[in-house]
C-alpha cells in the first residue's frame, strides 16, 4: 500500500514550515507520522503536500524552566518524554499515559505535537493534557505566538484551535503543580496495542491535612474531545478522598456523559466503565498527592 | 534535499555498507529497502503500522519501516536483521532464537529480532514484563511468545556473561 502521490518538503526552520503551509494548498504539516502515513497509505487523506517537520532544530527538547515550568519541544519524541527523569517524578499521568501509548516504535517515532495536532478522541495524550492544565503554543509568521490553555485547544473530533492553513504547534508547557500533588492515568483497551475504549487522566493536589484543594479529571475515547468531569472534581473539593466518596465523585462526573458506541464497545459499557476507572484514578492520584503511594 | 514531486535522491547506509537511489517521496521505507536495495530481510506483514514485521533500527531507534517515507531516512544509519551477524557468525539474539525454538513459521522473526536488539541495548539484564512490554509491537502467529520471551532472556545472559567455549 502506498500513498497517492504529493509533494516533499523538508524546510529547516520553523518559519520556512510556515510560510510553505501557506503558500502551499492542501499541504499538511509532518511529524513523526505514526497516525498520518497510516491514514494516507489507506487513502483516507490525500493531501498534495507533506511538509516534513523532522529536519527542523531546536523543536525537540525537555526543559525545566526558572519558573517550574516545563517546556517540551513538538517534535520530542514519545519514548524521550517517557524515558525523561523530570517527566516521571514531577508528571506520572503524563509518564503513565506515554507508558501505554502503542508500541516501542510507535514510542521511537510519534510526537507529542503530532498526537496533540492530530486530536484523536481516542489518543492517550489529550486528556493527560487537561488534567495537566497543559498551555500548548502555536506559531505563525514572522516570529509570531499565540498560547492556548488544553482546555480550549481540543475543540472536536480531530479538530483543535489551530489554523491549519497557517499556524503549527511548536511547544507544549506543563505548569508546576504543588509539592503536595499527585496524578495518574488509566485505560481498558481489548488488548495493550487497541484503541482505548475509556481512559482517564486524573490530577490531584491536597493540603497539609490532606484535603483535595484542586482536582483535574479529564476523559478520553468518550466525547469527541477530551470530557471534564468537573461534577467529579467539585464534589473532592475540600475533603479527604476515601473509597466512599470517589464512588460518589465518579458518579457525579458521568452524569453527562453521552459516549458513542462503536466497534470496540457500546456507549452503555462506556459510561459503566468511566465510573469504575474515575473512582480508581481519583484514589491513586490522592494516594500519591499525600504520600501514600509513590 | 530536493523539494517538489519529483524524484528524490537519497542516500543511506545500512548494515554499514552505502546506498543510494532516486525514489518517489512517497516510497516508504521498507519499500526502499526491500525493492531498491534488495535487502529482504525485513517483511512487510500487515503494511498498516500494526504486525511490527517490518521494524528496523533507525539511527539507533527501532521504527516499523513500513511507517516512515524513504526520503525522511536520507543521510541516516540503518541496521536490518542483515547486519546482526558479524563474519558468519550468528548473533547472540539469532543463536537464542534458534536454541529455544523461538519460532514457527518465521515470519515475524526479523521484526521480534530488532524489537529485542533495541531492547537489550537499552536494557542488558530485562525482567520478563520488561520483554513483553518491549516486543508488544511485534505480533507472532504462531508461538504464543513463551519461546521468543525465552530466547531473548537467554540471548540477555549470554550477552552480559563472558562468552564460554
Amino acid at each position: 500500500m502506498r500513498p497517492a502521490p504529493f509533494e516533499y518538503y523538508a524546510p529547516e526552520t520553523v518559519e520556512d514550515a510556515l510560510r510553505l503551509l501557506e503558500e502551499k494548498e492542501g499541504a499538511k504539516l509532518l511529524a513523526g507520522g505514526q497516525s498520518l502515513l497510516a491514514l494516507m497509505k489507506l487513502r483516507l487523506l490525500a493531501p498534495s503536500a507533506l511538509i516534513d517537520l523532522n529536519r527542523i532544530n531546536g523543536l525537540r527538547y525537555i526543559r525545566e524552566e526558572g519558573n517550574g515550568w516545563l517546556s517540551i519541544g513538538a517534535m520530542t519524541l514519545y519514548d524521550e518524554l517517557e524515558q525523561s527523569p523530570v517527566v516521571r517524578t514531577r508528571y506520572p499521568a503524563l509518564r503513565e499515559a506515554l507508558y501505554r501509548l502503542g508500541d516501542q516504535q510507535v514510542r521511537n517515532r510519534g510526537t507529542i505535537g503530532g498526537s496533540l495536532a492530530h486530536a484523536d478522541p481516542s489518543a492517550n495524550l489529550p486528556p493527560a493534557m487537561v488534567a495537566l492544565k497543559a498551555q500548548i503554543v502555536v506559531a505563525r509568521r514572522n516570529g509570531e505566538r499565540r498560547t492556548i490553555s488544553a482546555d480550549d485547544f481540543f475543540v472536536d473530533s480531530f479538530t483543535t484551535a489551530l489554523d491549519p492553513e497557517r499556524e503549527m504547534l511548536v511547544e507544549v508547557r506543563l505548569p508546576p503543580w504543588p509539592r503536595m500533588s499527585g496524578g495518574t492515568y488509566m485505560k481498558l483497551s481489548k488488548r495493550e496495542i487497541d484503541f482505548s475504549i475509556v481512559e482517564v487522566a486524573a490530577q490531584i493536589s491536597v493540603d497539609d491535612a490532606g484535603n483535595v484543594r484542586e482536582a483535574r479529571i479529564a476523559l478520553g475515547s468518550v466525547a469527541p474531545k477530551p470530557y471534564r468531569a468537573t461534577g467529579a472534581e467539585s464534589v473532592l473539593l475540600g475533603s479527604k478522598v476515601d473509597e466512599g466518596l470517589a464512588a460518589r465523585a465518579a458518579e457525579k462526573g458521568v452524569e453527562g456523559l453521552e459516549p458513542p458506541s462503536d466497534v470496540q464497545a457500546t456507549g452503555w459499557y462506556r459510561k459503566e466503565v468511566s465510573k469504575v476507572l474515575v473512582k480508581r484514578a481519583i484514589l491513586k492520584a490522592w494516594r500519591r498527592a499525600t504520600g501514600v503511594e509513590q | 534535499m530536493s523539494e517538489g514531486q519529483e524524484l528524490v535522491h537519497v542516500r543511506v547506509r545500512v548494515n554499514g555498507q552505502p546506498y543510494e537511489a532516486d525514489v518517489e517521496p512517497r516510497t516508504l521505507l521498507i519499500d526502499f529497502l526491500r525493492d531498491e536495495l534488495g535487502i529482504t530481510g525485513p517483511h512487510i506483514g500487515c503494511d498498516t503500522g500494526h504486525c511490527g514485521a517490518c521494524t528496523v533500527i533507525l539511527n539507533g531507534r527501532s521504527v516499523k519501516s513500513c511507517m516512515v517515507l524513504a526520503v525522511q531516512a536520507d543521510g541516516s544509519e540503518i541496521l536490518t536483521v542483515e547486519g546482526l551477524e558479524k563474519d558468519g557468525q550468528l548473533h547472540p539474539l539469532q543463536e537464542a532464537f534458534w536454541e529455544n525454538h523461538a519460532l514457527q513459521c518465521g515470519y515475524c522473526t526479523p521484526g521480534q529480532l530488532m524489537s529485542a536488539y533495541f531492547l537489550l541495548g537499552r536494557n542488558p539484564n530485562p525482567s520478563e514484563d520488561e520483554i513483553r512490554k518491549a516486543i508488544e509491537g511485534n505480533l507472532c502467529r504462531c508461538t504464543g511468545y513463551v519461546n521468543i520471551v525465552k530466547a531473548i532472556k537467554a540471548a540477555a545472559l549470554k550477552m552480559s556473561s563472558p562468552r564460554a567455549g
